[in-house]
């Protein structure tokens, strides 16, 4: 993919904008107010459990889900009048694998570029671009099912290119991939952020979103409850480490720290200074801990809470 | 690209599947109508009594002519009940096409022209083995060509809605059974309409009977009686815009919420 097509980076070039952005289905509220603004090149992700509104911003970004209420703009386009314009300039990682089956690699691209309007020679010449930035080109015959799930994940993500899209829209995009094939696409991932394409990020994978993300929103029930950058909101939410503590036995916590005690663990949430004290008094009374370093997992579940939601 | 360019996109797209396995999928079209003309036409159509049918036509010629409807309707009817099913459950075609500039609108008048297009071909094998096997049909029934792709696209829309609305490819059978096959032993295929009496006129408006009347007449090079024509041209188009915006809505709350 050439860097040379996309538009130098500026603070003001905002990809996506939403201001007190609204989605009801019937009584639900799906989104209920969120403000956001994605610039251009950065990675944005939206994180929270199920039922968060995720996939309704995504989808109102994608302008397939019409908005209740707010304001949103896409590339400074509206989705509600312009969706067909927005959806010429973006590309959609879906979660899971929407490839043709009955159509070879390369005819899987030929026939999207179609629906993006390319003419037929054009369409083919894309299509064989896009298999050789994936590298399969020499599997171009073959059919989804003869390729490997990491090989029909580049070829879902070279189809998200197959318009030169400037903003990606990836929901879970590395889902049920292997260790090897997951790590291919972050690397792939940063590749295209750094070429100047912006992404919006769906995940439940904290390693990914603290991997790829610049800044994320944290979602719960419609609202925002957290945004910023993923260094910044574990150093807010969980501090610099944690220990875990297996429960059963009492332990009086130190008032200074942060803790929380979830389905039979105790996590302590402390600055890299305390852990002296820390250790010392949990040696003196004999449990056994772990210590580490604190993640965007503890972020998430510090604020969206460890049981899990359906 | 403007949005009747868009649907044929998608069109293109369903006729390039197609084109993969296109001989078992006309062999299905074509075999079966064939098997029912041979059966009907030469077998127990030598056993009628020719008085009760149009001047000038034999049992093979009537049934074939109303022939040449039923397979339209049949073949775009199983077309987007089977197939429009498998691309938006199975397969998520529709989850893809929509991820583009082309709306789910778009999509489903494209699944439509396609369903037209795959239906009118299959139904011009029929004319075609009538005068292989020598029977005399008019050269007016090439003008029956554009009744007959508006008649499937009718069909390939009503069954947008019945796909639409299903749980799963066992709810089919409602329409098919209820709906498909009495219209299409009702509907002037297999015997004159004028056999319901009083109830003839209000037979005449079936869908099905529309373009049973049109092939019919055209077959023996007449004029088809206007009010087939008219309710070809008002009538069909006008339920397909409907049905098509009735399966829009219904796929936009299933895919999108």
């Amino acid at each position: 993919m050439s860097s040379s097509s996309y538009a130098p980076l500026s603070m003001d070039d905002l990809v996506i904008t939403a201001a007190g952005l609204k989605r009801r289905f019937g009584a639900l509220v799906a989104v209920d107010g969120v403000d956001l603004a994605v610039e251009r090149g950065e990675c944005f992700g939206l994180l929270g459990p199920n039922g968060a509104g995720k996939t309704s911003i995504t989808r109102m970004v994608q302008a397939v889900l019409p908005r209740t209420e707010g304001a949103l703009t896409v590339l400074g386009l509206d989705p509600g009048r312009q969706g067909a314009e927005i959806r010429a300039r973006i590309g959609v990682v879906p979660q899971g694998d929407n490839l043709d089956p009955d159509l070879s690699a390369q005819m899987n691209l030929q026939i999207y570029a179609r629906f993006f309007g390319a003419g037929a020679r054009e369409a083919e010449i894309r299509a064989r671009e896009l298999l050789e930035f994936a590298r399969l080109s020499d599997r171009s015959e073959d059919r989804p099912a003869q390729l490997s799930g990491g090989m029909r994940r580049r070829i879902i993500l070279a189809r998200a290119m197959v318009n030169r899209s400037e903003l990606l829209l990836l929901d879970e995009p590395t889902t049920a991939l292997d260790p090897q094939a997951r790590h291919q696409v972050w690397t792939w991932l940063k590749g295209l952020k750094e070429d100047g394409l912006s992404l919006l990020l769906t995940t439940h994978d904290m390693d990914e979103a603290e991997r790829l993300c610049d800044r994320l929103l944290v979602l719960d029930q419609g609202r925002v409850i957290a945004e910023g950058r993923p260094p910044d909101l574990i150093r807010r939410y969980a501090k610099e480490q944690v220990i875990e503590v297996d429960a059963g036995t009492h332990w009086e916590v130190p008032e200074a720290v942060q803790c929380e005690t979830h389905g039979g663990t105790t996590y302590v949430y402390f600055e890299r200074a305390q852990l002296g004290l820390l250790t010392g008094a949990l040696t003196a009374v004999g449990l056994p801990y772990r210590v580490r370093s604190a993640n965007l997992e503890d972020v998430f579940l510090r604020l969206t809470g460890r049981d899990l939601r359906t | 690209m403007k949005r009747l360019a868009r649907s044929w996109r998608v069109c293109l797209r369903h006729l390039y599947m197609w084109r993969q396995h296109a001989g078992a999928s006309l062999a299905g079209n074509v075999a079966e109508p064939l098997l029912y003309l041979l059966i009907l036409g030469f077998g127990m159509g030598e056993m009628m009594d020719r008085s009760a049918l149009p001047e000038g036509m034999n049992y093979r010629l009537f049934y074939g002519s109303g022939l040449i409807a039923s397979v339209a309707m049949m073949s775009a009817s199983f077309e987007n009940l089977f197939g429009a099913f498998t691309r938006m459950m199975g397969q998520r075609t529709y989850e893809a096409m929509i991820a583009t500039p082309i709306s789910l609108s778009e999509v489903l008048v494209g699944d439509a022209m396609y369903a037209a297009i795959k239906a009118s071909l299959a139904s011009l094998a029929v004319p075609v083995v009538l005068v292989v096997v020598g029977e005399p049909v008019s050269p007016m029934i090439l003008l029956g060509l554009p009744a007959t792709v508006i008649l499937a696209f009718f069909f390939g829309s009503a069954a947008l809605v019945v796909m639409a609305h299903s749980p799963d490819y066992g709810w089919f059978n409602y329409y098919i059974t209820l709906v498909l096959t009495p219209m299409f032993l009702f509907s002037g295929v297999f015997f004159p309409l004028e056999i319901f009496g009083p109830y003839a006129e209000a037979a005449r408006i079936v869908p099905l009977s529309i373009g049973v009347e049109i092939q019919r007449s055209l077959v023996l090079g007449q004029v088809p009686p206007m009010q087939s024509i008219i309710l070809t041209l008002t009538l069909l188009p006008g339920l397909s815009w409907l049905f098509l915006r009735l399966a829009r809505r219904k796929l936009q709350q299933r895919l999108i919420g």
